[in-house]
């Protein structure tokens, strides 16, 4: 949940850490934190707040200094404040630590620690870690050899910046369970929490894997094992430019990647579709048609947004490709001992590839044998390396905590599969090529609601007031329900809940009255007469209706007080297109109520911590 | 306004029919949809499958676009009605552009003044081409023949209005009876009207003691055997040879079916042979609802009458026996009891335990002799339309549940 930057070179390492936290701060931003080693030691500057409201490097800040680590935080252990923002330090402030994880184990070290004389300056889970690297460092003055030792005494997840002022021009860092990634440079080097940061001064990258420790100079890198192994990586090219950081004249990186849908949904398809056999070509699933074959059920897991979009993957993979499927969120999953086998497919859903909760399910599906697969978004992330097999989603960089093209892509990339696994089993040629074709008629679909945003923010402009909102659909569209809402209570911060439309009349529908107004998504299918008697029944209790139905259909009209109109579609792509005029309601809501749409309170883009 | 006809991504897939023809040249209701659309006097421009494109020039003039016309996009498997065409013409009465959808698939599309290359789409680019225009969808759904059942359906549905409409372009022989140049028919056949009107051709033949039951339409150059009984919504094409007894049924130009046996509900391909005896069940025993298999899946037609679906080129032998629903690939050679799908060239005579593959260089030696007795001269694009249906049915052969032996 926090971001970390490390860099060694010639350059001014405070210009270049400071641009890389704001590169990172969607990872968390309730306060930050510099550590510079300069002749007269460990000089460290930080605050509660956010990092993007720095715009020039102040007084404090050392100049011509080249090696600094930094970090932007999202509180776990104790409150946002100058006092528990990183880095932290030893006790004689040699060593300073930036860490995103959290140290499951820290109460026991940090009483042990303290015992022996620590004195701990701050609340944090992080701060065990330079006490306990200045107990091993002081014995042997090998520091890879004290984050050896370090690693095998904490419990949880971290990915690691550290400095230490005998080493004037080292940066180190470790992981275990949270993102670290290296960036190789001409006579310098970079260490990141994702390579947001790092694509603006190289493209050539290594991701370290877990209990892995690296030693960056100006010059080198070397990796090795807990083991003392050492280890020769692959270095990766980062394929897309920082220039796509940018909000390119958004006010907002939400709205940009709402906008962006069209190019991020094309880019999820580019390649994978295979008209003459009427099917799809996923090259990273790395499963022969026999063992696709031999598949009996289907779990899927996710958190949040990605466990919506596996509630789609149920009713997909149950409906072409007639595979019993279930739905769990990842972190009730791993704890719950599930049944699986070497014939269950597990699918892990993240954007960011590292969900702590979904990687953990990942690494309890593989123990019990089952064979995983992972649809991220982030190329080389933990679980995309632990499921060994996948579907990268290809929607480009997504900085919007609430997630929208990645959201309309992983609907998409499990679509993909599911029509793979439906044509090798139930579903004809002519099946097949219908889905090809309306999954290439996508982009232009989702641009044609775009045109029409103005629409949304005038309904918005009528409803931004009310304080509760309810969401409903049916069979595929439930989900989108439950999406809508989320969005409209992570970004606007207003009370809101999806269901399915038939389940109002069980209890909820007590709530209806002239101040909730319901989103109806009522488009084509073979149960919308059913959704127009549900949604007749919220009309009856006075309750305002915002429907979202196919263009060209009527049928809704005379119930609604505020219609909105998307293409027609395959019923099981619709989710695709009606989750964009849901986000554009969560995102003009959120503006007019003056909410910060990027930075939600309490929100981080990625959760890596349970 | 100019008419463009626009083969799908999914024409290809109305096998056996649309192996060797375009959507839009499927007979039904006394015409196909070019022309129909040609009869209206209108330009037409086509886009069809590649190796189609050659074959489709020798009957169907492809006319070149002019820049920016009004353009009205009509889907090639829309049924050929007249009814249903004037719909979508009046549509573009208020100059808007629009598109229908039926299903997933574009039926009609209306842009004035679009400025669009022809030679630069293929049936499965041109609706994503659309799709990207500025227009509003129709809220009518036009029919569109999405499985070769479909034809025998919209086919019977329609005929009876199509045929009125057609009428206007023959000759008046007696009450209900509308015909062509050179036309004889037998002071001994009865030409039944009662239901419908009936329309022959110009120059065919109706022999001693045939019986017609309207509505019908019997196709240029045809011959009609003696004692023929041809009835309800049949439509017969150009230059076949009739007997026996047919009902609702199509049969493309250039087929036989000389001698007795029953032909009901059905759709016979073009460059058919009929062996003596050879029937057709339309009806199940049960009376249910016929199903057919179609891509490896049971659909149901929700029809109580349907026959078979036969390829073209395909043969039947003496006393073939076709069941309820079969479809018979193209160049596919049948004889006995027809009771599964059969795949394009084969030899299929389960019956006796054999299924094996119709040789290409058999099929084409056999269209050259059939060619030759009708006058047509066989071709390198007769023969290049050979080998293409060949290889785009080879998974056919793989994919049949009749393991094929050499």
């Amino acid at each position: 949940m926090c971001g970390i930057v490390g860099y060694t070179g010639f350059r001014d390492s405070a210009e270049i850490l400071l641009k890389g936290l704001k590169c990172l701060e969607y990872r968390g931003y309730d306060s930050w934190g510099f550590s510079f080693i300069t002749k007269n030691g460990l000089v460290s500057i930080k605050n509660a707040g956010r990092i993007s409201e720095i715009n020039n490097l102040s007084g404090d800040f050392p100049k011509g200094v080249t090696t600094g680590i930094a970090h932007t935080r999202w509180a776990t252990h104790g409150e946002p404040s100058q006092t528990n923002a990183h880095p932290h330090f030893d006790c004689s402030f040699k060593i300073a630590v930036v860490h995103n994880g959290i140290i499951e184990n820290y109460s026991e070290l940090r009483k042990e620690l303290e015992e022996k004389g620590h004195i701990f300056r701050s609340e944090t889970d992080t701060e065990v870690i330079p006490h306990l690297l200045e107990d091993f460092y002081r014995k042997t003055k090998d520091m890879v050899y004290a984050i050896e030792q370090t690693m095998t005494r904490v419990a949880g997840t971290f990915g690691l910046g550290i400095i230490c002022c005998d080493e004037p021009n080292v940066v180190y860092g470790a992981r275990r369970g949270s993102p670290l990634v290296i960036g190789i440079g001409e006579g310098e080097m970079f260490l990141s929490s994702d390579v947001n940061a790092l694509v603006v001064h190289t493209r050539r990258v290594i991701y370290l894997d877990d209990d892995e420790i690296v030693k960056l100079t100006p010059r080198s890198f070397e990796i090795s094992s807990l083991e003392r192994q050492r280890l020769e990586k692959e270095i990766h090219t980062i394929p897309f430019d920082a220039i796509f950081l940018k909000k390119d004249g958004y006010p907002h990186f939400m709205l940009k990647e709402i906008f962006e849908q069209p190019q991020s949904l094309h880019n999820t398809f580019r390649g994978r579709l295979d008209h003459k056999r009427a099917t799809t070509k996923l090259g990273g699933i790395e499963l022969t048609y026999s063992e696709l074959l031999s598949i009996k059920s289907i779990k899927l897991i996710g958190c949040g947004t990605s466990w919506h979009a596996a509630l789609v993957g149920k009713y997909l993979f149950e409906e072409l490709a007639h595979i019993p499927t279930e739905v769990d969120y990842a972190s009730e999953f791993r704890y719950r001992d599930p049944i699986l086998s070497k014939d269950t497919l597990v699918v892990a859903i993240s954007q960011s590839g590292e969900t702590a909760d979904t990687l953990a399910a990942v690494r309890e599906a593989k123990k019990k044998k089952a064979k995983v697969l992972g649809v991220c978004n982030v190329v080389g992330s933990s679980i995309a390396k632990e499921c060994g097999r996948g579907i990268y989603l290809h929607a480009g960089p997504e900085i919007g905590v609430a997630s929208t093209k990645a959201f309309t892509s992983q609907l998409l990339a499990l679509t993909l599969f599911a029509i793979l696994l439906g044509r090798l089993k139930n579903l004809s040629r002519r099946e097949g090529l219908i889905a090809l074709n309306a999954i290439e008629a996508l982009p232009s679909q989702v641009e044609r609601i775009l045109k029409k945003a103005d629409q949304i923010e005038e309904i918005a402009e009528h409803t931004w007031k009310y304080r509760n909102f309810l969401f409903t659909g049916r069979g595929y569209q439930f989900p989108i329900a439950l999406e809508g809402a989320l969005k409209l209570k992570e970004i606007s911060y207003v009370h809101a809940e999806g269901m399915p439309a038939a389940e109002l009349k069980h209890g909820p529908i007590a709530l209806i009255d002239e101040n909730m107004p319901t989103v109806a998504l009522a488009t084509e299918s073979h149960i919308l007469d059913k959704v127009k008697s549900n949604i007749a029944e919220i009309k009856a209790r006075k309750g305002k209706i915002i429907s979202i139905v196919t263009e060209a259909n009527h049928e809704m009209d005379a119930l609604s007080d505020f219609k909105f109109t998307v293409p027609p579609t395959l019923h099981f792509l619709a989710p695709i297109l009606t989750v964009v005029p849901l986000q554009l309601l969560a995102y003009y809501v959120a503006v007019r109520r003056g909410c910060d749409v990027d930075k939600p309170r309490n929100l981080a883009k990625s959760v890596t911590v349970e | 306004m100019h008419i463009v006809i626009f083969e799908d991504y999914l024409a290809g897939e109305l096998r056996p029919v649309t192996l060797a023809r375009a959507a839009f040249a499927i007979s039904m209701c006394g015409t196909n949809l070019y022309n129909l659309i040609k009869g209206e006097g209108f330009e037409i421009s086509y886009i069809v499958r590649d190796y189609l494109r050659e074959i489709c020039k020798q009957e169907f003039p492809n006319k070149p676009l002019e820049k920016k016309k009004d353009l009205v996009f009509i889907n090639a498997s829309l049924p050929p009605i007249y009814s249903i065409f004037q719909r979508i013409l009046d549509k573009t009465g208020k100059g808007k552009a629009f598109i229908a959808q039926t299903d997933s698939r574009i039926s009609a599309a209306f842009f004035p003044e679009l400025d669009f290359d022809l030679a630069k789409f293929n049936e499965n680019s041109l609706t994503n081409f659309l799709q990207r225009q500025e227009y509003e969808f129709l809220e009518d759904k036009f029919p569109l023949i999405n499985y070769p059942f479909d034809i025998i359906r919209y086919n019977k549905l329609y005929f009876k209005e199509n045929i009125k409409h057609l009428m206007r372009n023959y000759k008046k022989f007696s009450e209900g009876v509308f015909v062509g140049k050179n036309v004889k028919i037998h002071p001994t056949a009865c030409l039944d009207t009662e239901e419908g009107e009936i329309i022959i051709d110009d120059g065919t033949y109706i022999a001693p003691f045939v019986y017609l039951r309207g509505p019908l339409y019997i196709g240029r150059n045809c011959r009609i055997i003696e004692r023929t009984s041809i009835k309800d919504m049949s439509h017969i094409g150009h230059n076949c040879k009739v007997g026996g007894e047919v009902e609702c049924t199509i049969m493309e130009p250039y087929s036989n079916k000389q001698h007795h046996g029953f032909l009901g509900h059905s759709w016979v391909g073009s460059w058919v042979n009929m062996g003596a005896g050879t029937s057709s069940s339309d009806l199940k025993n049960t009376y249910g609802e016929v199903t057919i298999e179609y891509q490896g899946k049971k659909i149901p037609t929700g029809m109580q009458f349907l026959g078979c679906i036969i390829g073209d080129y395909s043969k039947t032998a003496i006393n073939t026996s076709i069941f309820t629903g079969k479809i018979i690939g193209v160049a596919s050679y049948v004889y006995g009891f027809v009771t599964t799908n059969v795949p394009s060239f084969c030899n299929y005579a389960r019956t006796f335990g054999q299924i094996t593959e119709h040789y290409l260089s058999s099929a084409v030696r056999t269209q050259k002799r059939m060619f030759a007795r009708r006058n047509v001269k066989q071709t390198r694009m007769h023969i290049k339309l050979l080998e293409d249906i060949y290889e785009i049915t080879r998974d056919e052969r793989i994919i049949s549940t009749e393991a094929l032996s050499f």
